[in-house]
């Protein structure tokens, strides 16, 4: 066993990934096995990879809609916002206390957006 | 901080770094060289070179008889006068099939520059979609966002790890065990400069909005990014439709007159662009651009006016704040204002950002290397780590080896600007190369070596042209062509001391793994 480090940061980051998040996120009575944490990760790289390009793109298709400006300036002030929200959307979907529960806000944000871009297009 | 927001950032803020930290460094990298692109397409055309400066008129007639002569049917004709920067007098026209064609011609001569050559924008090309074409190519700008995607992540997740910033910040323990090392320098570039790397990040992405998030377009315009930009366009101009048919053959109104009319508005020495639209005709508009050097915005001041009176059509005068912003966010990226001050600032600020990645890949590879379990995962980080070594250094050594093949390239070689990026490709592959052949201990040392050799020959290819050798630059003044020399050899001093003090060390197995990892 290593001596603890006297540096937090260091010694936080060492420790298994799997096991730092899946702890976080899945409270259960018995530890989570490897598949479990392994599927855990997977789901969250692939939300955040598409997922979460695909729901900015949803959010700004609906917000540029929804917004009362000439169309030019929605372009333009949707996208910078986007650029915004979609870092923001990344850490929170890894962030997230329950994978479940964020792939399900997830998809009903998508759905949410596709709606308001249907209502106000 | 809470302890599990913290440990879900550690992991993203090291697997983000993993998968894109390469991409990312490319990006930094072509980047900081990207700065000074004018200057380097300067020092790529010799016969740009040691030309006495002339006057915007006389510059503006040259450009206008080449265009009467070369392109009389031509819808589009475009002028850019010489700069400061980039003193170089282009000319452009739509040729029949709509396609856009350039030249650069010599203002006293007429002739034209006929060297086909990348030069600098070969860096810009790289860096904001890794030179693929948008159309043919589109996975250029797809790795360029999620890069970039990933810069901003990494950049919050490592603030959120560190939440002893300010005590990390003065910490660097150049004598502690290796790992400790990398992991201060790590941090040191990481945190000085980390509201640029943010910011530089957020305005990339904004300055090309329309090609990394089109959403909104999608959701307003029909047409698609076509419509959008006419609209744009439309928002501040008069309306141009090319599907209006060019008007009967009219003597038009002479352009040089038009300078004084548009510095009345805009202030002397202000012009920069001329944009014809059907020249020669009836209903030939002409655009006269602002220069944008003087100002953060990139927002471009326009005044049209009928070809044939020379009446004043429109005045910019129309702003819209939510476009001033995007302009504003969008010149603090290509940091065209403040001067070549300023633009030194962003290339250290930018040569920071690439080696805080370079130190991110390094510090993971040692540390999984030094906790590996088997060898056959032992192997697997070795071999990480080579391609490691070929991306950082092998970059260098392939951007330095691009410079001197645009001398050395003979100028009458047919798809000359492909031959540029096969060399860039060719040497970047050949590290690869290297970087597996070669034994693990031996790779910094030896990549650095070419490095600094590749940049020291970099002022040496002048010797092709002999009036650019550097010798000759200083002494007739032609100041841009020596500095780029001069920097270049100060690059290869600075990677020769790196070749001569990195110290590889290997892993020295099991005992290696107790106490101290160095």
């Amino acid at each position: 066993m290593r001596a603890p480090s006297p540096i937090p940061s260091l010694s936080l980051a060492s420790r298994s990934c799997c096991e730092s998040i899946f702890e976080t996120v899945m409270p259960r009575t018995q530890p989570p096995t490897d598949r479990q944490k392994a599927f855990d990760i997977a789901i969250r790289v692939l939300t955040a990879s598409f997922g979460g390009y695909f729901a900015t793109y949803m959010a700004m298709f609906a917000l540029a809609r929804i917004l009362p400006l000439t169309r030019a300036d929605s372009v333009l002030l949707t996208s910078m916002l986007g650029f915004l929200v979609a870092p923001a959307l990344m850490i929170w979907i890894f962030a997230a206390r329950s994978t479940g529960r964020m792939v399900a806000t997830l998809f009903l944000g998508i759905l949410l957006c596709a709606a308001a871009a249907a209502w106000a297009g | 901080m809470d302890d599990t927001f913290r440990k879900s950032m550690a992991w993203v803020h090291t697997w983000i770094g993993l998968f894109l930290g390469w991409f990312a460094f490319l990006i930094f990298f072509t980047g900081s060289l990207s700065v000074f692109h004018d200057e380097l397409n300067y020092w790529a055309r010799p016969s740009l070179h040691g030309k006495a400066p002339v006057s915007r008129l006389e510059a503006l007639q040259a450009g206008e008889a080449f265009l009467q002569e070369h392109a009389p049917d031509s819808r589009m004709w475009r002028i850019a006068y010489p700069n400061e920067r980039y003193p170089a007098l282009v000319v452009s026209w739509e040729d029949a099939k709509g396609a856009t064609k350039d030249a650069i011609i010599d203002p006293r001569s007429g002739t034209v520059d006929r060297l086909e050559t990348e030069g600098g924008s070969f860096f810009v090309r790289m860096h904001f979609r890794l030179h693929m074409n948008r159309s043919t190519l589109p996975v250029g700008i797809w790795i360029v966002v999620a890069a970039s995607m990933a810069m901003l992540l990494a950049c919050i997740s490592g603030v959120v790890i560190h939440s002893r910033i300010l005590k990390d910040l003065f910490l660097f323990r150049p004598r502690a065990g290796k790992q400790r090392r990398w992991l201060d320098a790590h941090n040191l570039l990481g945190v000085l400069p980390l509201p640029f790397y943010l910011l530089i990040t957020f305005t990339g992405l904004v300055a090309y909005y329309y090609v990394y998030l089109p959403a909104p377009i999608h959701a307003l315009y029909k047409g698609g990014e076509e419509e959008f930009r006419s609209d744009v366009v439309s928002l501040q101009y008069r309306e141009y439709k090319p599907d209006n048919p060019p008007g009967r053959p009219a003597q038009n109104y002479p352009l040089a007159k038009l300078i004084e009319c548009t510095e009345a508005v805009f202030g002397p020495d202000s012009t920069n662009y001329f944009f014809v639209r059907d020249p020669g005709r009836d209903n030939a508009t002409v655009e006269v651009w602002r220069r944008r050097n003087d100002g953060i915005k990139q927002q471009v001041y326009r005044i049209a006016y009928d070809g044939v009176t020379g009446k004043t059509l429109r005045v910019f005068t129309k702003r819209s704040p939510i476009l001033e912003t995007q302009s504003f966010l969008s010149g603090l990226h290509f940091a065209e204002f403040g001067g070549s001050a300023l633009r030194w600032l962003y290339v250290i600020a930018g040569m920071m950002g690439a080696a805080v990645i370079a130190t991110g890949t390094e510090l993971f590879i040692i540390k999984r290397k030094n906790k590996a379990a088997s060898d056959r995962s032992r192997a697997a980080y070795e071999m990480i780590e080579r391609v490691n070594v070929a991306m950082v250094a092998g970059l260098a050594v392939a951007s330095a080896a691009f410079m001197c093949g645009m001398r050395l390239l003979p100028a009458s070689l047919a798809d000359r600007k492909w031959w540029e990026v096969f060399v860039f490709l060719a040497v970047w592959l050949a590290s690869f190369v290297h970087a597996v052949i070669r034994p693990l201990p031996r790779l910094w040392r030896e990549q650095l070596a070419a490095g600094a050799l590749a940049a020291a020959l970099v002022p040496v290819t002048a010797f092709v042209t002999p009036q650019l050798a550097l010798y000759r630059t200083v002494v007739t003044g032609d100041w841009v062509t020596a500095a780029v020399d001069a920097v270049f050899l100060l690059w290869a001093g600075l990677l020769a001391v790196l070749a001569v003090k990195v110290k590889w060390q290997p892993v020295r197995g099991a005992a290696a793994r107790k106490g101290e990892i160095g």
